[in-house]
């Protein structure tokens, strides 16, 4: 608790911050006579202001007799700023690295507590993951308020809320669960408080962090909870049921319930034509799953069942491949070990760099490798095309990666056998995740008829009368007609 | 309690009934009755519609209680079981036959050599998880292989086409209609998978017309696969016996191959995802009644159990079809064949006590 000593009061301050640098503290004399002093966290705070809108009425406000002064001066002089009193030291402690600054007089146990919060935040601007040709460009910072603002400017229904709740024991940070009330269904908001309040870690860095804590399967390779950049996205999904997450220090906002098929639309999609999105769709399917069985199924070919391939295609394949050392199944590891360093080196490589790398390193060191044969030229079509057919959906890039290598190695060993039983497990795999009550696979698995109007045919706004029912929602009428 | 959709029922239907008509059952019904084996075939379609027709009668009717607490209700807890250890044997022969068929099949056409325990260990594993998941999971994933299956019989049957002579088939009923009773008498352990749906009884949301549109999917299919049949007899003729692997073989004369290479047999592969599929509902029934007979809360008992006892009698088989198929010949077309009709007996039986009690 604060005591009537204005010094005291401030070797408090300074105690528990540990005299830290960046705690300032500024005396002054305010209503003429009493002295007063306000303490901030360098750089969280506005200075103009604080001089224009606390310091300076303080010290131009005339004499008074008033017992309470902290609560006079909330009131009168600083009325036009948010502004709190306070008693509790921890209290004012917090609210200090939230980016008040709080003003402490001499005689009296109550500070008030200003928001005066400017931190050092970019402005809005368009991801780099989420550019778009037609739609809005604004995406998410890394400053919760900015973020907030953002999805309220697009949601100004009051049933729109924003819940407040902080996590972390150093980061103390802020954390907002967004979901409009009437829409979502209640149980899933439950869930997610509850795994978020029963969160009990030092710091959470970013919204990644989060994700650990929301996933129902820990260690599954599959991402389990969605992430947008861009606030009409996040609007989108809040209107559809979900609910965000938007953590404080991120520009990543995550949504829950997730479902795979979201990975494939892009925001793109809903401010273009619905047939281009649609086939853009499927590109991305087939694109996904070239990627992954591809390089598996050329292995189990040259491998195992080469009478497949037509007989032209074949020669020519064989020729190619004459006089290369390694087996088919090395020769596609071999070219995916380089791939994977090549992709790895040009992403932390200096940007200019790492462009020069990666195009020396595609048209060089491929064609080199193939003149000196150690890799063949079908080897190494097939793993650039996957690759670059890995990031129609750039989401699952990850993923797709380590199944191609999980495929190939099943091509390898077992042939079209082990790809039909790792085609089989995946997809039983998939389609045994539920989470947050909804199919992972949904709604092609199990079949949702309604919501194959936003699945990979999409059919214009027009026609989704309803809100996806994959999901659970408590008002399913999205377009009265 | 897990419940599956009408859709997901649907296509586990179509699963069962294609299951194992994909193979061997079209030359195996050649050697009984000749150039009279459509009618065979078409006979024995017949008898799958109407036992299809039969179980979904009891299913509509029965729609709160699984089908152990039918049996228990109507004829007591001790038959009950007695009951569901046929069917248990009934399901078993069948995954076995199954498991075989595929072995088989990838032995033949796209390995010249599969070791026994690469292809045991993983396709058990595979069947064995499908089956602990249970049937939402499985019922989801033939939701999405439904349609590549489909896909992968029709792009099978259509390339053989060009080669179908009609004239092999012709007179018709040389022979009197003997040899093509003596074909349906054959492939009745082929025949009855219908049966095993009974095991959902309960489990299943039924959708405003649902009768009408699960017939007719059911129907088309069994049309389907008897096209494919018919297109067999026609483009192998009087050699149609000497045929191992029916929807694989069918396209060999195929004058595009050399051109665009075995596709075909990419789809006769697409296609096995139906066998392993239905391996997996096999079990997942086995694991089933296995709960029911023993009293069990959970699957994996019964479930390694039934692998247990695939497995047993593989060896006994010595993992061979030939030999298997003799068997069918000499001994579980009886045991089969017994047990069908004890079930079609006992569903006629459930709904005439029913109507009594009403």
């Amino acid at each position: 608790m604060l005591t009537k000593s204005l010094q005291e009061n401030i070797k408090q301050l300074k105690k528990l911050y540990h005299d830290s640098d960046d705690l300032k503290t500024r005396e002054f004399v305010s209503f003429s006579s009493i002295k007063t002093a306000i303490a901030y966290i360098d750089g969280s705070v506005d200075k103009p202001f604080l001089i224009s809108g606390v310091v300076e009425p303080l010290q131009k406000a005339e004499e008074i007799q008033k017992r309470d002064i902290a609560k006079f001066a909330m009131e009168k002089i600083v009325a036009y700023a948010q502004a709190k009193t306070e008693t509790d030291i921890h209290t004012i402690i917090s609210n200090m690295s939230n980016g008040f600054c709080v003003v402490l007089f001499d005689n009296c146990e109550t500070a008030i507590c200003v928001d005066s919060t400017k931190w050092t935040v970019r402005l809005p601007s368009e991801p780099p993951t989420s550019a778009v040709i037609n739609g809005p460009r604004e995406g998410f910072v890394e400053d919760l308020t900015t973020n907030v603002s953002l999805i309220r400017k697009r949601l100004k229904n009051p049933d729109t809320i924003f819940e407040k709740l902080e996590i972390g024991r150093y980061t103390k940070t802020q954390i907002r669960l967004c979901y409009i009330r009437g829409i979502v269904c209640p149980e899933i908001v439950k869930k997610i408080r509850k795994k978020l309040e029963a969160i009990d870690i030092d710091g959470i860095v970013d919204s990644s962090y989060l994700t650990a804590f929301l996933e129902d399967r820990k260690h599954s390779l599959f991402k389990m909870v969605g992430t947008a950049e861009k606030p009409d996205i996040i609007t989108a999904k809040v209107l559809e049921g979900r609910v965000a997450i938007i953590v404080d220090g991120s520009p990543i906002v995550l949504t829950l319930p997730f479902l795979i098929i979201e990975d494939f639309q892009n925001s793109n999609d809903y401010y273009g034509v619905s047939a281009k999105a649609t086939f853009l769709r499927w590109l991305r399917l087939v694109g996904t799953l070239i990627a992954i069985i591809l390089p598996g199924s050329y292995v189990a070919i040259m491998q195992y069942h080469y009478s497949i391939v037509p007989i032209k295609l074949l020669i020519s394949i064989a020729n190619s491949i004459q006089g290369i050392p390694l087996s088919p199944f090395l020769e596609i590891l071999f070219v995916i070990f380089l791939f994977e360093i090549l992709y790895e080196a040009s992403l932390r490589m200096p940007r200019y760099l790492g462009l020069a790398l990666s195009v020396v390193g595609a048209l060089i060191l491929g064609d080199t490798a193939v003149k000196a044969g150690l890799v063949s030229p079908p080897a190494v079509m097939i793993i650039a095309l996957t690759g670059v057919m890995s990031y129609t959906v750039p989401e699952q890039t990850g993923q797709i990666s380590c199944l191609r290598l999980i495929f190939t190695f099943l091509g390898g060993i077992f042939g079209f056998y082990g790809i039909l039983l790792g085609s089989m497990f995946l997809i039983g795999y998939l389609v045994s995740i539920e989470n947050y009550g909804a199919a992972y696979l949904a709604p092609l698995a199990p079949h949702f008829h309604n919501d194959q109007k936003d699945a990979f045919n999409k059919k214009p706004i027009t026609a989704q009368i309803t809100r996806p029912t994959s999901f659970p929602n408590v008002n399913n009428r999205r377009l009265r007609k | 309690m897990k419940v599956i959709s009408s859709l997901q029922f649907t296509f586990i239907s179509i699963f069962l009934l294609l299951s194992t008509k994909v193979f061997t059952i079209t030359p195996y019904v050649f050697g009984y009755a000749g150039k009279d084996s459509i009618w065979s075939m078409s006979f024995g379609a017949l008898i799958d519609l109407a036992i299809l027709v039969l179980v979904i009668v009891i299913m509509q009717k029965n729609k709160e209680i699984t089908f152990f607490e039918l049996l228990k209700k109507s004829f007591g807890t001790i038959i009950a079981k007695i009951l569901l250890c046929f069917l248990f044997v009934f399901i078993l022969l069948k995954a076995l036959f199954l498991y075989q068929e595929t072995h088989s099949f990838f032995l033949q056409i796209l390995f010249d050599e599969f070791p026994l325990l690469l292809y045991v260990i993983p396709v058990l594993f595979i069947t064995g998880y499908f089956a602990v998941k249970g049937i939402d999971t499985i019922a989801r994933s033939i939701e999405i292989f439904a349609i590549f299956v489909l896909i992968g019989v029709i792009i099978c049957a259509s390339t053989a086409v060009n080669d179908a002579n009609f004239n092999y088939l012709l007179p018709f009923f040389e022979d009197g209609i003997g040899p093509s009773l003596d074909g349906l008498w054959a492939q009745m352990f082929y025949r009855g998978n219908p049966i095993i749906l009974l095991c959902f009884m309960g489990k299943v949301e039924f959708k405003k017309h649902f009768n009408v549109k699960f017939i007719l999917s059911n129907f088309i299919l069994l049309l389907m696969l008897l096209g494919t049949a018919l297109l067999f007899y026609m483009v192998y003729g009087p050699s149609a016996r000497y045929v191992e692997f029916a929807l694989a073989d069918l396209p060999q004369y195929d004058p595009f191959v050399s051109d665009l290479g075995r596709f075909n047999w990419l789809s006769v592969v697409v296609c096995t995802f139906a066998l392993f599929l239905t391996s997996s509902v096999f079990l997942y029934c086995l694991a089933l009644i296995g709960r029911w007979i023993l009293g069990l809360k959970r699957s994996i008992i019964p479930i390694g159990i039934s692998l247990t006892m695939v497995i047993i009698l593989a060896l006994i088989n010595q993992f061979s079809l030939p030999l298997m198929m003799e068997r069918i010949a000499n001994e579980w077309l009886w045991i089969n064949a017994s047990v069908l009709f004890l079930y079609v007996l006992l569903s006629f039986g459930l709904l005439i006590f029913r109507r009594k009690n009403e």
